[in-house]
């Protein structure tokens, strides 16, 4: 009786944090496009699923990886399947540390986001070199550090946000 | 009675003093109506002074709940007030929007009416979700005619420039790849010299431009803020479409040709409205 409360509070879950990436995505193409500084924006989308699979483990990570990229594509010019092979490998290796690092969430979470994005950039440019060639150039320019960047400044309001409303676990913060 | 008689003489002038005195107050009391003392009249004077003090304790205590209920009142009217001056704010920046989009209209309108070309009106409804691509979505798909390869251009500035090409078409909405973008290229011209290149975006730099195949022999007749137009030749662009001034011209030795950055007319951060070119009038 108890497993099953718990599953259904997990699913409601869920899809809460489903329609949160999906708002998030469509947001981002929109509203918070403006937002962006010297025309780079940082990727909230990456960061919801890195503190997700980071408290939920690699298989919902990656099944969220995969949504929220499959999602980009079909917002996107970048060929479909892009940002959801991108974003599955990172949920999926984002989770892997569930358990593994006793380490202040938050701290661990802005690690990842950091070789989340690193990762990214490396997957996207072999990516580009395989299918769309003339664009992996654009990987690596200026525009990436300053993507590392606003990504890690931005990561504890959106971990802040992500607890509070507790689409995320709540983890004990002093075991640092 | 001896002695008697004997003490008025001696206090003689004081008591008739007094008595004079007496009676004078008693003449004036009752031969004026300067003033009217009756038994009732002094009490109440008495009282009336506590009345008084009374009355001005209760007025100031009465004034002091006026007071705070004033200002009670007043903040209240105060709240409503910067709630119209809210109100008043909002409907000025909505009318400044207005007359800014006004404005923008205008432009277009001027451009629809002035040009030889056929035009589908559109707005920036969405832009790339990622840092990587280049590409922004408008509110025309294929129900309004418009169709993949169709140009497009805006007006910024008194300047009919060149913005990109249509790359997907969908039945509501389509997705353009700008000039800025280095996997488009435009056969371009320069104006004043007329020499030809090929103009795609700058990998390096974001909103930058890059025209090369330049024959170097035109780097002494070249200046920066000359201005780049769109030479129509074997493209799906028309002639004559602005699309940069020249920035920096690089002549590298180990090319044949002059490299030259071209700073865009139009600005896309701040692209709003667009023209798609759907023919010819």
């Amino acid at each position: 009786m108890f497993l099953q409360e718990k599953s259904k509070t997990m699913t409601k879950k869920g899809i809460v944090l489903i329609f949160v990436v999906f708002v998030t995505i469509i947001l981002k193409t929109t509203i918070l496009g403006g937002f962006a500084i010297k025309g780079v924006k940082p990727d909230i989308v990456l960061i919801i699923i890195i503190i997700f699979s980071n408290f939920s483990g690699s298989f919902k990570g990656e099944l969220l990886g995969f949504f929220s990229g499959f999602l980009e594509d079909l917002l996107s010019m970048s060929p479909l399947g892009f940002n959801a092979f991108i974003n599955s490998i990172i949920g999926f290796l984002s989770g892997i540390t569930v358990g593994k690092i006793f380490l202040n969430p938050l701290i661990i979470t802005v690690f990842l986001v950091f070789f989340g994005t690193l990762l990214k950039s490396v997957l996207s440019f072999f990516l580009l070199l395989i299918f769309v060639s003339e664009k992996a150039g654009s990987v690596y320019t200026l525009n990436f550090l300053f993507e590392i960047l606003f990504n890690i400044i931005i990561t504890p309001f959106i971990y802040f946000i992500l607890r509070k409303s507790k689409l995320i676990p709540i983890k004990n913060d002093s075991t640092l | 009675m001896f002695s008697v008689r004997r003490s008025i003489k001696k206090y003689k002038n004081s008591t008739t003093l007094l008595l004079l005195l007496c009676l004078s107050l008693i003449l004036m009391t009752f031969n004026t109506n300067r003033y009217d003392i009756s038994p009732k009249k002094i009490g109440t004077s008495f009282f009336s002074i506590f009345q008084i003090s009374a009355s001005r304790v209760s007025d100031y205590i009465s004034d002091t709940i006026n007071s705070i209920n004033e200002l009670k009142q007043l903040k209240t009217e105060h709240d409503i007030l910067l709630e119209k001056l809210k109100i008043y704010q909002r409907r000025e920046r909505d009318f400044l929007e207005l007359k800014e989009e006004n404005t923008r209209l205008k432009e277009q309108l001027k451009l629809t009416q002035t040009s030889d070309y056929k035009f589908e009106s559109a707005r920036v409804i969405a832009h790339e979700p990622g840092n990587i691509f280049n590409s922004f979505v408008i509110d025309k798909g294929s129900t309004k005619g418009i169709e993949k390869n169709m140009p497009v251009i805006a007006y910024q500035d008194g300047f009919q420039g060149l913005v990109g090409k249509v790359i997907e078409v969908s039945m509501f909405t389509s997705r353009i790849i700008p000039i800025i973008d280095n996997t488009g290229f435009v056969a371009a011209r320069l104006l004043n010299t007329r020499y030809e290149g090929l103009v795609n975006g700058d990998p390096d730099i974001q909103n930058s431009l890059i025209m090369n195949y330049v024959s170097k022999n035109a780097a002494k007749f070249l200046n920066e803020g000359d201005l780049v137009i769109s030479s129509g030749l074997q493209s799906i662009y028309p002639y004559g479409i602005y699309i940069g001034r020249i920035r920096e011209i690089k002549v590298p030795e180990w090319q044949t040709s002059l490299v030259i950055n071209i700073e865009p007319i139009i600005n896309f951060s701040k692209l709003e409205y667009l023209l798609v070119l759907t023919g010819e009038k």
